[in-house]
């Protein structure tokens, strides 16, 4: 498969959880992609595990809210960069980035020392693109945060 | 007819496009974990290159700092997987302070080195820090990267010393 250059900071959607555009970290740093949510509460359907949770999608808009509904993928203890361990779900749903649609993994985190609200990590990133860290916005549209 | 002038001028003007062409920024694909060397000397380094990064950092240790002709420097070691080791000593050039994720400030000190990574040597700052609970010893950041390297991700190891 041809690798799509990118840039460090990309504007990506998650069309089936209701998320129409969030700013994200492109990270090779990071193994695992997190979405920074809050109010994260797990529930069940017919003995399905889901997950719902808030996020502000906008970083410099906190009046902004996005609830959304996702099936549990996995439960899974993380380390952060400051080594320090956490429980999280994972959920398992689609991202678009440019004309590419696909479905990864995305941890949920409630750190609210978080910057970017979504973090892109090198699992996501794998076959599909190359990272130029000198770029923004490669392949989206670069939007107003406000 | 063009003047002499004119054509010397479209001439000039055509020659430094040429020229810009040549010179255009010729990228290097790396993976996310490369050897790179250290202080223009042999000593490697395993670092993990970041692009979620601002800088670069250094797992320094022993780290004194001293007066020099009324300026600050610092002295520190530096050792590799091999079991390699490296004393350095370089000036000062700032002092940062970092919010860790945990809330905390941390305070930085700042130098200067030459980091090579492949075929291309950069001067490039790198804070030293206490990277011993972390797997790689150097994490190399946007400003080291831009505007010469690509990151691929699903990589490693790709440069071959």
């Amino acid at each position: 498969m041809d690798k799509n250059t990118i840039g460090w900071r990309e504007w990506v959607s998650f069309p089936d959880i209701g998320i129409e555009k969030i700013k994200a970290k492109v990270d090779t740093g990071a193994r695992t992609s997190a979405l920074h949510a809050f109010n994260i509460e797990e529930y069940s359907v017919d003995g399905q595990q889901k997950v719902r949770f808030k996020l502000h999608p906008l970083q410099k808009n906190n009046d902004f809210i996005v609830i959304c509904e996702a099936n549990v993928f996995d439960t899974r203890l993380v380390t952060d960069s400051g080594g320090h361990c956490e429980k999280r779900f994972v959920i398992e749903t689609p991202i678009k980035i440019g004309n590419n649609t696909f479905p990864i993994e995305v941890t949920l985190t409630d750190r609210d020392t978080m910057k970017f609200r979504m973090l892109l990590g090198r699992t996501a990133l794998e076959d599909r693109f190359i990272v130029d860290s000198s770029l923004s916005y490669v392949v989206s549209k670069k939007y107003s945060t406000k | 007819m063009l003047s002499l002038f004119k054509r010397f001028i479209i001439m000039s003007w055509l020659l430094l496009g040429l020229h810009s062409q040549v010179i255009a920024v010729e990228q290097i694909t790396v993976g996310w974990i490369e050897n790179a060397s250290i202080d223009n000397s042999d000593f490697t380094l395993k670092c993990k290159i970041d692009s979620g990064a601002d800088n670069s950092s250094i797992h320094a240790k022993e780290v004194t700092q001293y007066t020099n002709n009324g300026k600050q420097w610092v002295k520190f070691a530096l050792e590799n997987s091999q079991g390699n080791k490296t004393i350095i000593n370089k000036p000062v050039l700032k002092t940062t302070r970092v919010k860790m994720k945990n809330g905390a400030i941390q305070k930085r000190l700042v130098i200067e080195l030459n980091i090579a990574l492949g075929a291309i040597k950069k001067l490039t700052k790198v804070s030293l820090v206490d990277r011993s609970h972390f797997k790689y010893q150097l994490l190399i950041g946007r400003s080291f990267l831009k505007p010469d390297f690509l990151v691929d991700s699903s990589k490693t190891y790709t440069i071959k010393n």
